[in-house]
């Protein structure tokens, strides 16, 4: 692989980075609280990943629209608070579903409103860099790689600390019950980060090798 | 015996339920945020005049919507609406006193207002059925709590700096397994979850 390919692959992997190698929780740790609380479960994390889509790609097109019309010291107030009437029939489907699951996710889920992620999605769709679509894309995959991270946080918790996945029975007869407690989301994110790094390296290795061999060629 | 009971719910927010290391609240913006004493002060100063502000309007808003149909829905954008509030409100007090003031916190005081901690405590404070006065001493020592979480970890980010780990774990990793370390041990003075 030459250094054309190399762009060229780069170019091709650069807006789905941010689901994988990328992933803005993986790498800069945003919306923590979610993974490391909230996340306890498959249907917890399904839950969150429906919200966020839910909230930030809108939110990303109003702030895109918007632009820079409105001072940013006051956007910042007004942002959270669209987010927030956007998580209302959120809440009343959850409800309508699980009345028991709204419960257990608590504060988490309106939470979303003042999440991290989503600050850091306005912040870059009202700078307008990108074409209106190209910075949806980019919220909707912002939003697919904290989904996969929630969804991986939520099944090894509740396999290890309930002995399921989704609610159904895996035959294990020692739940550690302390893994969907904060401490462990930490220790978890803090591992899952390492690892995330780790293939990084690896895939990073590798490319400049494939590279080096096709200049030798 | 209520003095008693006004310390009880202050170490309680400082320590036993730390929204820092027990909720992982406003977790994302910290550990960002921490690399100097006078900014964690600045940082903690306006993010406790904004949890006891927050608290005690919303304390007195809960009192008149408890009985609303449907408020379980709407509550939350209420509370969102008072922060907000809180936040334009410091901003112009800020710009009307010095303009070079504004410059510099700016920034600073959008992150300490409108974040997960602020908008937590308000949610804690419902859970829990706090009163006005209540509301606003939680507040007081989720923001004295979480004055403390910051100097923790910024004497950890140093620490954890010079210390021999692997390359992958440097940095935002063992940083995260040794605030989750920290968690657990103040987890064992609650000894039970806390209700989300």
């Amino acid at each position: 692989m030459n250094l054309t390919q190399t762009r060229k692959f780069h170019k091709l992997t650069r807006n789905v980075n941010g689901m994988f190698l990328d992933n803005p929780i993986i790498k800069f740790g945003l919306a923590l609280p979610f993974v490391v609380v909230a996340a306890t479960n498959l249907k917890h994390a399904v839950c969150l990943s429906i919200a966020i889509i839910v909230t930030i790609i809108p939110v990303s097109v109003i702030a895109y629209l918007v632009g820079n019309k409105i001072p940013q010291a006051i956007a910042i107030a007004i942002y959270p608070v669209i987010a927030s009437i956007l998580l209302i029939p959120v809440r009343i489907g959850i409800k309508n579903y699980d009345p028991v699951l709204l419960d257990s996710l608590g504060m988490y889920i309106s939470l979303i409103a003042v999440s991290t992620l989503l600050l850091s999605q306005i912040g870059h769709s009202s700078a307008r860099k990108r074409k209106l679509g190209a910075s949806t894309l980019r919220s909707l995959y912002t939003c697919i790689g904290f989904s996969i991270v929630v969804i991986l946080v939520g099944i090894i918790r509740e396999i290890f600390a309930k002995g399921t996945i989704g609610g159904l029975e895996l035959g294990i007869n020692m739940p550690i019950y302390g893994i969907s407690l904060a401490f462990f989301g930490f220790i978890l994110l803090g591992f899952l980060m390492a690892i995330t790094r780790w293939i990084r390296r690896v895939f990073h290795y590798v490319l400049i090798n494939l590279g080096q061999k096709g200049e030798d060629k | 015996m209520i003095v008693f009971q006004y310390i009880s719910l202050i170490l309680s927010g400082i320590l036993v339920e730390n929204i820092f290391f027990t909720r992982a609240l406003d977790a994302g913006n910290m550990i960002d945020l921490v690399n100097e004493p006078r900014k964690i002060l600045d940082f903690s100063v306006t993010f406790t005049v904004a949890t006891t502000v927050s608290s005690i309007l919303c304390a007195i808003v809960d009192k008149f919507t408890t009985n609303l149909e449907y408020v379980v829905y709407i509550r939350p954008t209420i509370y969102l609406l008072v922060i907000s509030l809180v936040y334009v409100i410091i901003y112009y007090i800020l710009r009307n006193n010095s303009k070079a003031n504004l410059d510099k916190y700016k920034n600073l005081l959008s992150y300490a207002c409108i974040n997960s901690g602020v908008y937590g405590v308000l949610f804690v404070n419902q859970r829990y059925e706090h009163n006005i006065l209540e509301s606003g001493f939680y507040g007081v020592s989720a923001g004295l709590g979480m004055f403390l979480a910051l100097l923790i970890i910024l004497s950890a980010k140093k620490k954890l700096a010079y210390s021999n780990v692997p390359k992958i774990m440097k940095g935002l990793p063992i940083l995260l397994i040794y605030i989750g370390l920290l968690s657990l041990g103040i987890f064992g003075l609650f000894g039970h979850p806390l209700p989300a």
